[in-house]
């Protein structure tokens, strides 16, 4: 007896599965040794166990991701037989169906792949006897919607074939090779068609099989017209390419004005046309293309469809661009900035983009981070330059007809991901991926603000995000922590002294609150002088000459008389001796302000303590609520009674303390540099995916 | 928070008396309601994200499943991809040359 091999795909047809196998053994099965193979799509229903259960002559397998024709390939590559039957699941076979096909095979020895009558469920209507080609790639199933009334009762030779009920022999199947994944679904018979009568194999109809199909049973309409259309360009770009350029215009997706999804085909097109033929029929057609698309799409995008067809193709790896206007000072913003660029630098190409006259080597000395693999482009803004203004505040923009700042968005464009790194709110982005890094919504909607315009906002925190919705009402897309790497590992929360520590810069406007957190101590120590006795606070920050509040703070400690102690510009080395001595950590900043600008944003310092095992006691606001949670990692306080009530907690219970700082230092592993570099390449992998594709079939 | 209200306004004020004094009033007045009008433009009929995320929304999910998140496997083969980058770099740098001729 003939042995057949049947391969049929499913996906969520378990309704589907019963009548179709029934009807396949109720046919005349019993001529031939019929081989049933079930390739599951990933269904979400319970197929695999009804066949198992029901069937157990069917092999069943599962395919690793949902792409039809890699589970046709599937099927087809645990077949043994000399003929191998394709059926779709959502059909009901009739008495010869199998015996119709292999008799017409025999009949014609020249022919590779014989396909059976395919008419709908009701019996009478015709569904595909056959495809042709109507126009420039479009196709249809010949006799589609017919009643059958004994017109296509002959076998006839055929241009191309439907996939739902078809037969291949093995021969034909060897010489021609598997079906292209790259299709999904939908196009894949009408490319192998193409292949089989390239290779001198024929195709053929049969009158003799007869199966009843359920139309689209399995895939949508929106599904099917999509990968109708997009499969129609990646068969124009295998088969005849000269021919892509016109195919836009008459293109579902040209006509129905989706130019999303007609970017993208023509993309994966034009990859698989400068993979698959010679440099001349490429260079035409690209260049014809290119008039094309300058007549759909605003020249930006053609460029960048260009620029995205090179990373497809893998030939060059992606170029970010990294804009900061405050690159010639120093900040904790461009700290930030830097160590992104570092993580960044080994997988691309990374470039500063600065305003004003600086060395990449100087800043690498600021941060003392490596930076040797980026290049640093200063690209300087003539109305700037004009003014002679050595900061580049973008509201000094006020009543400019024409967009300072368009210098920026024009260099962008060489670039395939833009991070404008220190929130210039009005640079418009041209690159096909842009980022906009956000550490607080400073400025207001105004004139030239383009933030609507970037792919991704990555806001610093919680609070960050917050406020971005509540004043530019946008929905940033990531949130990134600063990384704080301030570990000591000579830090414990045992071996501490009787320190309260706060380290914060002494703002000229008072914001981080230094006068009231030492009158705040000098209270504590009045009301309580055993218990405070021992205990010392030290303010230390940041400070320059002459600093109006710096010496307010002076003034006001030499005035209380007791242990406060100033530390102004303290050196690395020394703040890292003071948060290891340090028990307690105090952060008042955003106490009593009404402006969401003062109110600490994260607070690097908070968790720096953290990590040295100091017992947090913070305000409760601004990026605080995020880093310390309340009376497990540490106190966070409404009003400086509370701040006074729950440090006299810490100092007067040593073993809740200690605990406090232990769960303080799990805590702010949370916010360390292996949290930040691995959230910042998932981050950039999602990006790369974005801009490259990841490829269709992965093996797992 | 009143400071920063206070020199903002000054400098516009500032701003204003120059433009004034170096191009007349009419020119300031034309310069001033443009400026207001992108401003209340910006403020009440900007694209939000939301309109972004309605649109991604609206597009079927498998549809978007395939907008390159899935790309064709055809690797470069035996084609050299210097010259490929070479003749797309060009590609690209025809375009801008158009776009700069286009510009007055």
């Amino acid at each position: 007896m003939k042995q057949i091999s049947v391969v049929i795909v499913n996906y969520n047809g378990v309704h589907y599965l019963q009548s179709c196998l029934d009807s396949i053994y109720a046919s005349n099965a019993e001529n031939f040794v019929v081989d049933v193979i079930v390739v599951d799509n990933c269904s979400g229903d319970h197929s695999v166990e009804f066949i198992k259960k029901s069937y157990q002559q069917v092999r069943v397998m599962t395919n690793d991701l949902n792409n039809y024709v890699r589970a046709v390939n599937l099927g087809i590559s645990h077949t043994m037989a000399d003929v191998i039957v394709l059926l779709n699941n959502d059909t009901i076979v009739q008495k010869n169906w199998i015996s119709g096909l292999v008799e017409t095979m025999q009949e014609y020895p020249e022919c590779g792949v014989v396909q059976s009558k395919i008419l709908f469920a009701d019996g009478t209507t015709v569904n595909s006897v056959g495809v042709n080609e109507i126009e420039d790639f479009y196709f249809k199933d010949t006799g589609f919607g017919e009643k059958d009334s004994g017109q296509y009762e002959f076998i006839k030779e055929i241009e191309f074939f439907s996939g739902g009920s078809v037969a291949i022999r093995r021969q034909c199947l060897e010489q021609v090779g598997n079906f292209d994944e790259d299709f999904l679904m939908f196009f894949e018979d009408i490319d192998y068609s193409i292949r089989c009568r390239k290779k001198g194999w024929k195709i053929y109809y049969t009158p003799k099989s007869v199966v009843h199909h359920r139309y689209h049973g399995t895939a949508t309409t929106e599904l099917s017209n999509y990968f109708c259309n997009r499969n129609r360009f990646l068969c124009i770009a295998k088969h005849g390419p000269s021919s892509l350029p016109r195919s836009i215009k008459s293109s579902h997706f040209f006509l129905n004005d989706d130019l999303n999804s007609l970017y993208s085909s023509l993309l994966e097109a034009s990859k698989i046309l400068v993979a698959r033929h010679e440099d001349e029929v490429v260079h035409s057609t690209l260049c014809r293309l290119k008039k094309e698309l300058l007549d759909l799409y605003e020249t930006r995008k053609v460029y960048n469809f260009f620029a995205q067809l090179e990373l497809l193709l893998g030939i060059r790896r992606i170029k970010i661009g990294i804009y900061d206007h405050a690159f010639h000072f120093s900040g904790g913003g461009q700290r930030y900035v830097a160590e992104m660029a570092k993580i960044l630098q080994d997988k691309y190409d990374v470039t500063y983009i600065a305003n004003k006259d600086m060395k990449l080597s100087q800043y690498m000395d600021w941060y003392n981070i490596d930076l040797s693999k980026c290049k640093l482009k200063i690209l300087k803004i003539p109305f700037f330059e004009k003014i002679n203004e050595y900061t580049i505040n973008e509201s000094a923009v006020l009543f400019e007809d024409n967009n300072p700042f368009d210098i920026i968005g024009d260099e962008s464009l060489n670039y395939d991901v833009f991070i404008n790194a220190n929130m210039l709110s009005k640079v418009k982005p041209q690159s096909i991926y842009s980022v906009f890094v956000c550490h607080f919504p400073d400025n207001k909607r105004g004139r030239f603000f383009h933030v609507d315009d970037y792919t991704a906002i990555i806001s610093n925190g919680s609070y960050t995000s917050s406020w971005i919705k509540k004043k530019w009402r946008l929905e940033p897309t990531h949130v990134l922590y600063p990384p704080v790497d301030m570990y000591n590992t000579e830090s414990n929360s045992r071996n501490k002294k009787n320190i309260i520590l706060s380290v914060a810069r002494f703002e000229t406007t008072g914001s981080k609150k230094q006068i009231e957190m030492a009158r705040t101590f000098a209270d504590m120590v009045s009301r309580d002088k055993i218990l405070m006795k021992d205990w010392t606070l030290v303010l230390a920050g940041g400070t320059f000459p002459g600093n109006p509040y710096f010496d307010k703070v002076k003034n006001t400690v030499s005035s209380l008389h007791c242990n406060i102690e100033l530390r102004p510009d303290v050196t690395y080395e020394e703040l890292r001796t003071l948060y290891r001595d340090a028990a307690i950590f105090w952060h008042a900043c955003g106490l009593k302000e009404k402006d969401p600008h003062r109110v600490e944003h994260f607070g690097m310092t908070t968790v720096e303590a953290m990590q040295n095992f100091c017992a947090p006691v913070v305000i409760d606001g601004g990026g605080q609520r995020e880093i310390v949670e309340h009376n497990i990692s540490g106190f966070r306080f409404k009003t400086l009674a509370q701040l006074q009530e729950y440090t006299k907690a810490l100092v007067s219970n040593i073993e809740r303390r200690y605990e406090m700082a232990k769960n303080a230092y799990e805590r702010s592993h949370n916010f360390n540099m292996d949290v930040f570099k691995a959230k910042l390449e998932k981050i950039f992998d999602e990006i790369e995916t974005e801009l490259k594709g990841k490829p269709i079939a992965i093996r797992k | 928070m009143l400071d920063v209200i206070r020199s903002n306004f000054i400098r516009k004020i500032i701003k204003a008396r120059k433009i004034i004094h170096a191009e007349g009033f009419f020119v300031f007045f034309r310069k001033a309601v443009r400026r207001l009008y992108w401003e209340l433009r910006n403020k009440y009929w900007h694209r939000t994200n939301d309109d972004k995320m309605n649109y991604r929304e609206s597009v079927n999910q498998a549809t978007r499943y395939c907008l390159l998140k899935k790309t064709p496997t055809t690797n470069l083969a035996d084609k050299n991809p210097k010259a490929v980058l070479e003749f797309l770099e060009n590609l690209k740098k025809q375009i801008v040359e158009a776009n700069q001729e286009k510009k007055p």
